[in-house]
């Protein structure tokens, strides 16, 4: 099977999109990827040569001085440290869990199924929602934390 | 079948923790074997790369003839260089033959020369492929001019493992980024988690060099738990799946060594917490502090480091060569020596592998009345600790120190003989891919013994 996975550009658009808050406006200028409120398509980042952005370096992305005919595909602590503790996806759980309080008030199962729906397209198997209950009932105010770990999950990051 | 699944199945059988154990002891325990009959006599690398290239006979190669025909062009003196070329160039450095060895050390080395002459392994007959950085940079770590093959840290790191779980078994560190980049480290085929991880040491803070290394936000119990959860997940959707898929595999044990980084790379990564007096003995320059950093790594059991010793290619000296190999050589000397030493007294040296060299080195004929140009056709290098006789130079160039001529050593042959040296058959540390066994020599390279002590 010939599994995808999603470059940091995608990756990152496919987060806004669904906490829904990606700017899908076509154009316009560059926008720095370190500012928190930038919400447009990865593809508006700013790249700067010298300096280059760490969110893309880490995560793949080629050096700009040079010709790249294709991507390296690495998986490093680093990515993962990324994943874990980098601002984006802190952000970016906290918008999709207001998401999910928003459409599926307080109830735990419904949060889950709708966090499914939203990034995976399906339901949740017996054995995910019962993981996602198991976690949310055991931490206050858990679901973004829980939200953070389906962005980061494997499932999010390629696709079949 | 697949190796990663059958090692893994072995590691569960043997109780023991993933990254814990290396492939040697888990073929070992399958019947398979690469190591050669005799004890590793390194058991990890330090790789000290002058990206640009060096000229050899600066530093550990003396070449008389270059005074002699100084301007001229004999016969012997006109290989093919990338760039136009003039008459030869004396190298205008004392030489002193130094230590019991005698081995002749040139002025531009002080410190490394009254300490360290008789650790010194000289290799004078390196040669590669390819007289450009990119590939050269690529033969050197691959042995190929593509990236498409895993690099020589990568492969060690997949034999051998990691003796620290917690950090990286391969770390890649430049106080900036050499020209080409995380092609010269990565892993290719070989699982993910075998790539080098690069750091980029030029501000000391560990919460700088590593992005993101600190979560500010959750307790650890948090953290651990949402780690789990991840863990879980993302267990469930491979075993979904059925099938095997060394990237989602390695995804996650990345994010587990990730987690774990979070502690014991804030003490490794920390060289302010040596004492003061063993930073002045290093030097405070990006390379003192590199080399520092290089050995508190694999004291704590990192297995392969790589310190590129500047920002894009500091040792390619088209212009001015004599000028500024007189400041990079000021540079790298007294970290170099202390290193050397430090390794020494901590009982390390006699384990621990030293590689100094660039991707190729420099021709004895000028470029532009002052610089010189890349020199593949024959360029020097040098090993200490680990396993390689010290004060002794094996191999020897040309007169003019232009062309390998006795002992020419191919990357194959230097790849062969650090894997040798880990105790590694470098014909039998093989990955099937794409249909066949690769390895890192792919069907050539000789162990290089009369470098063995």
């Amino acid at each position: 099977m010939n599994r995808l996975r999603l470059e940091i550009e995608p990756w990152r658009d496919a987060m806004l999109k669904v906490s829904g808050v990606l700017d899908e406006t076509v154009g316009g200028k560059t926008v720095d990827l370190n500012d928190q409120h930038n919400r447009r398509r990865t593809l508006y980042g700013t790249i700067q040569r010298r300096d280059p952005n760490k969110m893309l370096q880490v995560n793949d992305f080629p050096d700009p001085t040079a010709h790249c005919p294709a991507r390296a595909e690495t998986i490093t602590p680093l990515q993962m440290l990324f994943t874990l503790n980098g601002p984006l996806l802190e952000a970016q759980a906290a918008n999709l869990a207001r998401r999910i309080l928003r459409e599926a008030a307080q109830d735990s199962a419904r949060q889950i199924t709708l966090a499914y729906r939203l990034l995976f397209q399906r339901m949740p198997t017996d054995q995910e929602r019962k993981l996602g209950l198991r976690f949310l009932a055991g931490h206050e105010n858990g679901l973004p934390l829980y939200t953070q770990a389906l962005l980061g999950s494997n499932e999010f990051l390629y696709l079949d | 079948m697949n190796t990663e699944i059958s090692r893994r199945a072995l590691l569960g059988q043997m109780g023991a923790g993933l990254g814990m154990v290396g492939l040697a002891q888990a073929l070992q325990a399958e019947g398979a074997n690469f190591a050669p009959p005799f004890t590793p006599r390194a058991k990890r690398v330090i790789h000290l790369f002058m990206n640009g290239g060096p000229f050899g006979p600066d530093f550990l190669d003396p070449k008389p003839a270059l005074k002699k025909y100084a301007g001229q062009r004999p016969e012997g003196a006109d290989l093919r260089t990338e760039r136009p070329t003039g008459g030869l160039m004396p190298s205008p450095y004392q030489y002193t033959h130094c230590g019991k060895s005698g081995l002749p050390v040139s002025e531009l080395l002080p410190n490394l020369a009254r300490k360290h002459a008789d650790h010194l392994c000289v290799l004078r007959s390196v040669y590669t492929d390819n007289p450009n950085h990119g590939p050269a940079l690529l033969l050197m770590n691959n042995g190929t001019m593509t990236p498409r093959v895993p690099s020589m840290g990568a492969w060690v790191s997949y034999g051998l493992g990691t003796e620290n779980r917690n950090l990286p078994a391969y770390v890649v560190l430049c106080p900036g980024r050499p020209v080409r980049f995380s092609i010269l480290w990565n892993s290719a085929f070989l699982p993910a988690k075998n790539a080098g991880m690069y750091v980029n040491h030029s501000k000391l803070d560990p919460n700088t060099m590593i992005p993101w290394l600190k979560n500010s936000r959750l307790s650890n119990r948090d953290q651990l738990d949402q780690l789990d959860l991840m863990k879980a997940l993302n267990q469930e959707h491979l075993r979904a799946r059925g099938d095997s898929d060394l990237r989602l595999e390695g995804r996650i044990e990345a994010m587990e060594t990730a987690y774990r980084m979070q502690f014991s790379a804030s003490d490794a990564f920390d060289i302010t917490r040596e004492p003061e007096t063993m930073r002045e003995r290093y030097g405070k320059s990006h390379f003192g502090n590199g080399c520092l950093l290089a050995r508190r790594l694999v004291e704590r059991g990192t297995r392969f480091v790589q310190l590129y010793y500047g920002d894009r290619q500091p040792w390619d000296t088209h212009r001015k060569h004599d000028e500024t190999t007189r400041k990079l050589a000021a540079d790298i000397d007294q970290p170099i020596a202390t290193l050397l030493s430090d390794l020494e007294e901590r009982g390390m040296l006699e384990d621990t592998l030293v590689i100094w060299g660039g991707e190729f080195g420099r021709t004895p004929v000028s470029e532009g009345g002052n610089g010189r140009d890349h020199n593949p056709h024959g360029f020097l290098m040098w090993m200490a600790g680990g396993g390689v006789k010290g004060g002794y130079a094996h191999g020897s160039s040309d007169e003019f120190g232009f062309k390998a001529v006795e002992n020419p050593m191919p990357i194959h042959d230097l790849h062969a003989t650090i894997l040798h040296l880990l105790g590694i058959n470098h014909e039998l540390l093989t990955y099937r891919y794409a249909g066949r066994d690769f390895r890192l020599t792919d069907v050539s390279g000789h162990v290089a013994h009369d470098i063995l002590a």
